[in-house]
Formats: C-alpha cells, structure tokens, sequence
C-alpha cells in the first residue's frame, strides 16, 4: 500500500480512505520529525492508529485504520522490549499538526507548543540555560 | 574413521593447551619481564644522553624518565610474582631481579640528577651497565622459554601417541 | 585566491585532522616492534577512510540527513539501539583517550604529574565545544596539527639506511622474534586506528553543521582524497622515526614520551617543541571531534535537535549528553588507568564496530529516496564491498587475536 500503487489503483471502493495513503513501515516509523522552523522534535517512535482494536482480528477488505498521533518517549522502549503503556503516560503528537510527510516529518506548529518536547525544555531552562554562555551564539 | 578424528581432536586440544601453558611458562613470563625493563632502560639512557647534548626539554626528561621508572617497577613485580618449579628458573629469577633493580636505581639516580641531586653524566654508565645485563638475561630468558615451550608440547604429545597406539 | 585559499585550508586541516593519540601511539609501537612490516595497513586503512568518509559526506550533503538518523530509519529501532551502544561506548573510550592524550602532551610539556592536567584537559575541552563556531574549532586544531609533520622532517634528518626501511616496508610479514598472531593482532589495531568510525559521523554531521548543499562535495572530495593520504603518510613517518631510533635499541613503546624520542634524537628541542604542540593539537582536535561525535549519534538517534550552529539553550539534551561524556572520561581517567592503555584498547574495539557504521552508509549510499541520482556508481560500490569485507575480517578476527596475543604483550 504505498503511493505508487495508491495512484496505479482505481479506488472504486466506497470504504477506500480519503486521505493520503503511506505505509506505516516505510513511511513513518522511525522518521525524524521536525518542527515549523526545521528544528528537530523527535523521532516517530510508534503510532496510534484510529479503526482497528488492539488484538481484534483484522478481517480482508476492512478499511484502511488512520493515524491519529505519532508517539513517542517511553513508547520506543515498549516497541524495543514489548508491552504497552496506558494511554494516561503516552507522550503524542496529535497527526492534525502535521504539515508535510517527505524523508522527514514537518508539523505545522513550533516545538515549544507541544507537550512532547517538555524534556528538551526542562533540560534547556534547569541546566543548560543556567550554564553561563547557554543562551548564546557560539562565537 | 571415528577413532582417527577422536584421536586428531585429543592431539589438537593437547597441541593448544601446551601452546597456552608453554605461553605462560616461568622463562617466558621472565623474558618479557626482561624485555620490558630493558626498553625502559634504554629510554632512561637515550633521554639522559639528549638532555646532555641539550636536546631535549628538562621537563621532557624528566616525564621520561618517570615513565621509564613506572616500567621498571612493572617489571620487577611481574618477575618477583613468578612461580618457578626448577632451580634454574630460580636462578634465572634472581638474577632479572638483581638487573631489573640495578636498572630501577640508575633511573632514580638520573631522576634525581634531573632534580639538582648528583651529576646525570655519572648515571650514564650504570644505565648502560644494566641495559647490557638485562639484554645477556633476555637472550638467556628466550632459550630457556623455547626450551620449556618445546619440552612441554613434547610430553603433551607422547602419551596421546601412546593412547593411539594401545588403541589400535 | 579566497577560494584558493579555502581549498588549501580543507586539506591542511583534513590532514592535522587524521592523526589522533590512537595514530600516534599505535603507528608507534607498531614501528618500534615491526620497523615498517605494517605500513601496507595504513595505505589500507586510508583508502578505506577516504572512500566511506566521502561516501557519508555526500549522503550527508545530498540527503541533508546525517548518518545516524538514517541508520535507525533503515534498521529499525531494536538494530539502531544495539548500533547506538556499541557505536557510542567505543566513541565513550575514545574520548577517553583523547583527553588522556592531551594530559600525556601536557605532562611532556611541564612534567606535572597527567592526573592534575586531566581536569584542565576535560575543562577545555567543555569550553571550546560549549562557544566557539564549528568551523572556527576545526580549522585551528587541524592547522596546529600540522605541525606533526616534524615527524617526516625527523625521519629525514635521522638519514636512515632508506633501502632497509623500504625492504621492510615492501616484504610485509612477522619477524622472526614476534609470533604470527602479534603481528595480525597489530594489523587489527592499525587498521582500527586509521578508520576509526567517530571519523565518519563527524564528518557526516559537520557537513550539516557547515550547511553543505551538492555544490560543495567537489571541494569536500578534494579534501578528503588529498588530506587523508597525506595525514597516512605523517603515520607512516611516525612509525619510520621508532623503527630507525627505537627498534634498534629494543625499546618497545609504551608511552607518550618514548613517542617523541626520535624526534628529539633528529632535531633537538626546536623539532621536540614542534611535535609537542602537534600531538595537543592533534589530541585536543580529536577529543572534541569525539566528544561531539558522542553528541550526535544520540541525539540523532532519539530525534533530539543537535549542533554547534544553534545556541546550547536550543540544544540542550545534546550539550547535556555531551557535558556527561567528558565526566565520565575524567572519572574514568581519574582512577589512574595508563591513558596509553585506553587508547590501544579504543583503536581494538573500533575494529570491532567497524561494520555498524560502515554496511549501513553503503546501504543508504543505494538508496534512491535518499540520493535520487546521486547513488553510488558501480566503481564506488564494488571499491565499497570490497571493504566490507575487509572490514568483516578484521572484526571478527579482532577479539580471538586480543586474548590468544594478551592484547599483543
């Protein structure tokens, strides 16, 4: 299911989806995701896909699942190692604030708006902001 | 056909063993005591000698120095914690001992010299004194290793031939 | 003549930029056991260096990716984490060596004891990495580097018997007083010490740190098929110098100091100065290089923002990573382990690695949604198999030859 056969096909199904359609795999996961003004935010380090059930048995011909959000911080080790974590401690980025999807994954929105870069700022304003000469250009 | 690779697989296993004991035998473990103190030796004369033809920085000198010193105590422990079983490996012992401490001391009386203690031009003689004794031992420390090495890959394989031969 | 100049600044600092503590030493002791027996590996290493650093600068460049990003992209999350720890722990103790490096220059320098420049070393080298331009760090140790040419001046004024070293250098094998597995086991660490893989991140990333676009790879290439040979040469003048002065007198070296006795020997104080400050150079250069190197790989596997050119506040996760390297080379160095030690351990175990850097740099090399056109050509890709496999022998065979040589005793 990737673009090139998305364009080959007749989607004459009415079920068919009406937005882009990628492949999970090659597309997405692990892609680098960058931020309004190119800065780097996070990698995609899974998904969560609205229309199927976790467990449920995916039968042929259903309709393609959507993305709802890209996950990421403690999602990769639970993609690593296995498990799941409840849905209250998963860190997403919500798939609306995507702009573009090249090598890399664009959003449309800054990276200080979005909880899942709240280490980075933490990092940023209790130690190396506080660093003297953290808050300039290097020279 | 079985028996034959058996019988390879017992010499080999033997053949590597005395390989590993040979590796770490009493003259072998002395030889490169030896070695080592000797290239430590030679560093200590060569930089005395630079530094009296104004070659080299003092502070150079004497970091030398300091290394070479380092290596020497480094091989006197290797050579006093080695275990010997014949009495002429205790010879051997005693006398890379003696040398290894001859050297130590020429060191620290040129370290000394490097300070303003003693003149470093009256170390150079002793330093090569003990570089030219270290080297006789070195010679005398690799024969007898090879010795060892052989002898011991020797009895390692006599009894696999024997057990070969009853065999068959 | 800016350009002209610019060229001319590219290979002189790609030549300062090659050797670093591990070159130093193990071009060294390599000489003072085997004379010349294993500069063929050096001339191995260095086209080996030459064809993947260039290789990953032009993904770099096309892609607008750095290596690590698309080393996890391409082998996934679980492939990518086990690169990155094995990737990262050697880069960690070739940090390691490096700031001990740079406290051995000091100590020949002063004869302070190294273990009071280590802090001072680790310092500097936090600071330099915290403030000042990428380029601007590059260019300065790189042209300071230079002057370890004095090695091949040395090797000059020491007037050897050239038809001896030649001999040794074109009937490459064992001497008779060393075994077999000694000899292979430095083959190893030589060829580790020349392509050692923190080379190919930072110059994959530094060409993102520089902005390359495709228009710049014809200068980068210059840089790199120029500045390297000639940086493998200075090696090689390195070990020249310990086989004409150390070998005949039988010292096996074992630390820094014995490094510059030859040149010493040459040209007194004048050419002793010189190397002096081209060994800091060298290792101060490379133990930033690493450090950021350390910087990056994490970073761009997580999908942290990274780099020199934004301000430390932007990257903070990035300049963290990289202020917990230097203290953990500092703790590790503090409890008095032989620098010289770490480093021959460093350049080992970079044999061990080479693999995970370089099979996936030639994957994404091929890839067409990467490179569109701009893929590798079937020359660069047959030069590039043939070092993996290169590569694959050594790695393999790099742990069996440490423990049956005692890590070459």
């Amino acid at each position: 299911m990737n673009d090139e056969s998305a364009q080959r096909m007749p989607r004459p199904d009415p079920r068919a989806p009406r937005g882009r359609v990628l492949d999970a795999h090659l597309h997405l996961l692990d892609r680098q995701v960058l931020d309004r003004d190119g800065t780097p935010v996070t990698t995609i380090d899974d998904l969560e896909l609205d229309g199927i059930e976790l467990g449920a048995r995916i039968e042929p011909g259903s309709p393609a699942p959507s993305v709802a959000a890209i996950l990421t911080g403690p999602q990769l080790l639970m993609r690593i190692f296995g498990g799941h974590a409840p849905a209250a401690r998963r860190i997403s980025i919500p798939w609306k604030l995507v702009a573009s999807v090249g090598t890399t994954v664009r959003l449309g929105v800054g990276a200080d708006s979005l909880d899942a870069s709240w280490v980075e700022r933490w990092v940023s304003r209790h130690i190396i902001g506080r660093i003297p000469g953290g808050r300039h250009d290097p020279e | 056909m079985a028996r034959v690779a058996t019988s390879v697989a017992v010499v080999a296993v033997v053949a590597l063993a005395a390989a590993l004991t040979g590796c770490a035998s009493a003259a072998s473990t002395l030889n490169d005591a030896t070695g080592q103190g000797l290239a430590a030796v030679q560093t200590a004369a060569l930089v005395v000698e630079q530094e009296l033809d104004d070659r080299t920085f003092p502070t150079t000198a004497t970091a030398t120095l300091g290394d070479a010193r380092r290596e020497l105590v480094a091989a006197s422990t290797a050579a006093s914690e080695t275990d010997v079983t014949a009495s002429s490996d205790a010879e051997l012992r005693e006398a890379v001992l003696e040398a290894l401490d001859e050297g130590l001391r020429a060191v620290n009386d040129a370290r000394d010299a490097m300070a303003g203690l003693g003149s470093l031009e009256a170390t150079l003689p002793s330093l090569e004194q003990a570089a030219e004794q270290l080297e006789d031992l070195e010679a005398q420390a690799s024969t007898a290793a090879q010795t060892a090495a052989a002898s011991t890959a020797g009895a390692g394989a006599e009894p696999s031939a024997g057990a070969e031969v009853g065999r068959a | 003549m800016k350009k002209l100049f610019a060229v001319a600044l590219g290979i002189l600092t790609a030549i300062g930029g090659f050797v670093d503590i591990g070159d130093l030493v193990t071009n060294a002791v390599v000489g003072s056991r085997f004379g010349l027996g294993l500069a063929w590996v050096v001339l191995v290493g260095v086209v080996g260096i030459c064809v993947y650093a260039q290789m990953s600068g032009r993904v770099a460049a096309v892609s607008g990716r750095a290596t690590f990003e698309i080393i996890r992209e391409r082998l996934g999350p679980r492939a990518g984490l086990a690169n990155l720890a094995a990737s990262f722990l050697i880069n960690l103790l070739t940090v390691t060596a490096e700031i001990g490096g740079v406290a051995l220059a000091l100590q020949l320098a002063t004869s302070v004891d190294p273990m009071w420049w280590i802090p001072v070393a680790a310092f500097g080298v936090w600071i330099v990495i915290w403030r000042a331009r990428f380029d601007l760090l590059e260019n300065v140790t790189g042209l300071l580097g230079l002057t370890l040419i004095v090695f091949a001046v040395a090797l000059f004024m020491l007037s050897p018997d050239w038809g001896s070293l030649a001999d040794q250098a074109l009937r490459p094998g064992p001497p008779a007083d060393e075994p077999v597995a000694t000899y292979w086991f430095y083959a190893i660490a030589l060829f580790g010490a020349a392509m050692t893989p923190y080379e190919v991140f930072f110059f994959s990333s530094g060409a993102i740190e520089e902005k390359w676009t495709e228009k710049d790879l014809a200068k980068s290439r210059l840089n790199v098929l120029v500045g390297f040979p000639l940086g493998g040469l200075l090696s090689i003048a390195i070990a020249g110098c310990a086989a004409v002065v150390l070998l005949p007198a039988s010292i096996d070296v074992t630390s820094l100091s014995q490094v510059v006795l030859p040149v010493a020997e040459a040209g007194g104080k004048v050419a002793l100065s010189f190397a002096i400050v081209g060994i800091l150079a060298a290792t101060f250069g490379a133990a930033l290089e690493t450090t950021l190197s350390s910087g990056y790989t994490l970073a761009q596997y997580f999908g942290w923002s990274w780099g020199k050119f934004r301000r430390p506040a932007r990257a903070a996760r990035f300049h963290l990573a990289m202020i917990v390297c230097i203290l953990v080379a500092v703790a590790i160095l503090a409890t008095g382990v032989d620098p010289i030690l770490v480093t021959e351990y460093s350049v080992v175990f970079s044999a061990v690695a080479l693999p995970l850097t370089y099979l996936p740099i030639l994957i994404i090399a091929n890839d067409r949604e990467y490179m569109g056109d701009k893929v590798n050509g079937r020359g660069m890709n047959l030069v590039g198999t043939i070092y993996l496999v290169i590569i694959l022998v050594a790695a393999t065979a790099a742990i069996p030859l440490l423990i049956v040589t005692g890590a070459g005793a």
